[in-house]
């Protein structure tokens, strides 16, 4: 082969060095006084750190020990001297890399370069791309968060949760709304229709202290041919860390059925106990931010407990998201199933609610249950909804 | 290899810095040993060393499994590069 003169051979054997790092350059692959990849370098090795010492002809990457060799090729954009720290390498990788590119490397970085410094540098943390992997990240690590960050974290997952709320919404209203009133999709502003009671309630956390007023964001109407009871819709949500991706769209699309006027929605969160938090229900940020993960499972007891809330049992869906490992004895649980089913209850058990689940769930106990009652699925949250209103149309 | 080259050799800036810390991981997770090879064999293509012999990349039954995956990955990447019509013009 010819040797390494054209542009595009050096520019192809920067490339080669970029993608397998410093150690190639024992075989003389080298970086070739390129700039920018030299700064590339800088920050993709800040990822992998510890790819050993290096040979002449590269940018001493000043990622983790920061052993700068003298070579005469160095002037890479960060220049000599700039020790490279996590702040900085999140805005230079902002800077240089392409946006997918980026969310690649800020995982990269949470899963290599331990949490703690994104957990409590609040400039760290604001500049990185809001996502929900972000998001389990800093529900499970809540107890990391200090003051300046726990507001952060608060927005990046309000960011987040907005966001799939969007992607949502309007196919799950649809869906809903279309199976209880197939004439009409949206509720009418009529003023005597207006349900004082919830606009009340769902704006209070708009009041104004100063002025003492309360201001009125939204208001919620009653739908005009509202001669039928409102469907109970109580979701409950395991709090087991293999749940979180799906607690995440639970409490989302909680939030979604809230917002129909002709569904009372319920909400809590169990391990071993049960926490309601019906009352937060519009508010998926705070409904997230109350998991605790860890500790055990007792499926039995969250049954019980929706079935204490249920007012009419054949107006009642009770949702139950979870992996279905049972902390008491299996039997239990299907009784429980078997009875709530003959009192007229309608089940629908997740294992997994999501997008790119991997269900993950024990097909035993789910299996037993679904013989007594319950409909087992895992799904997106549209087909969850669509299984809603296929109960609803009856 | 020849698609890992051909890749590097053909991708725009764009793709290239897109695509770089997905190869960057995958060979980061190559045994050093492995990564090596590849690099010698790299550098016998652009002429910086004379050419050995063919082994370097056959070592053991692991490591052409890792290589495996380490081309689906790319050609993964090529996939979706191409599908984009990002590749060069």
């Amino acid at each position: 082969m010819a040797d390494a003169t054209t542009h595009e051979q050096r520019q192809t054997l920067t490339r080669w060095r970029l993608v397998l790092g410093k150690s190639a350059e024992q075989q003389g692959i080298g970086l070739g006084g390129d700039e920018e990849a030299a700064r590339i370098e800088a920050l993709v090795g800040f990822l992998y750190g510890d790819s050993g010492q290096g040979g002449q002809g590269g940018q001493g990457g000043p990622g983790g020990t920061g052993g700068s060799k003298s070579s005469p090729d160095r002037t890479g954009g960060l220049g000599p001297g700039h020790a490279m720290n996590v702040p900085r390498w999140v805005d230079e990788v902002g800077q240089l890399f392409p946006r997918e590119a980026k969310e690649v490397m800020e995982r990269e970085l949470v899963n290599r370069r331990g949490l703690r410094e994104l957990m409590e540098k609040p400039e760290i943390l604001e500049r990185i791309e809001p996502s929900k992997e972000l998001v389990k990240t800093l529900l499970s690590h809540r107890d990391l968060l200090n003051e300046k960050t726990r507001v952060l974290a608060r927005k990046v997952i309000d960011k987040v949760v907005q966001d799939l709320k969007s992607k949502m919404k309007i196919s799950i209203q649809a869906a809903i709304t279309g199976a209880i009133r197939r004439d009409k999709h949206s509720p009418r502003r009529v003023y005597r229709n207006l349900d004082l009671g919830r606009t009340v309630r769902r704006n209070l956390r708009n009041f104004d202290r100063d002025s003492q007023k309360l201001l009125v964001e939204r208001l919620y109407y009653f739908a005009a041919e509202r001669k039928n009871r409102p469907w109970h819709v109580i979701v409950a949500v395991d709090q087991s860390g293999s749940m979180l991706d799906s607690a995440i769209f639970s409490a989302v699309m909680a939030s979604i059925f809230a917002e129909l006027p002709s569904v009372r929605t319920s909400l809590f969160l169990f391990d071993t106990d049960v926490a309601d938090l019906s009352d937060q229900v519009g508010q998926p940020v705070d409904v997230l931010l109350s998991i605790q993960l860890g500790g055990g499972t007792d499926i039995t007891k969250a049954l019980q407990y929706a079935t204490q809330l249920v007012r009419e049992p054949g107006r009642t869906i009770v949702v139950l998201i979870t992996d279905f490992y049972e902390g008491r004895a299996e039997k239990e649980l299907v009784h429980q199933v078997k009875e709530m089913a003959q009192a007229g209850i309608r089940m629908i058990g997740l294992g997994a609610l999501g997008y790119d689940a991997r269900p993950e769930y024990n097909r035993t106990t789910a299996g037993k249950c679904r013989k007594v009652g319950m409909d087992i699925l895992s799904c997106t949250p549209e087909k969850l909804a669509e299984a809603t209103a296929h109960i609803i149309r009856g | 290899m020849g698609a890992v080259d051909e890749l590097l050799r053909n991708a725009t800036r764009e793709t290239f810095m897109t695509m770089v810390p997905r190869l960057r991981g995958a060979f980061e997770s190559l045994h050093e040993r492995q990564r090596d090879g590849i690099a010698s064999h790299v550098a016998e293509l652009y002429g910086l060393k004379e050419s050995e012999s063919i082994r370097a990349l056959t070592t053991s039954v692991g490591a052409a499994q890792l290589m495996a995956e380490l081309d689906s990955e790319v050609a993964q990447i090529m996939a979706e590069w191409l599908g984009d019509d990002a590749m060069g013009r």
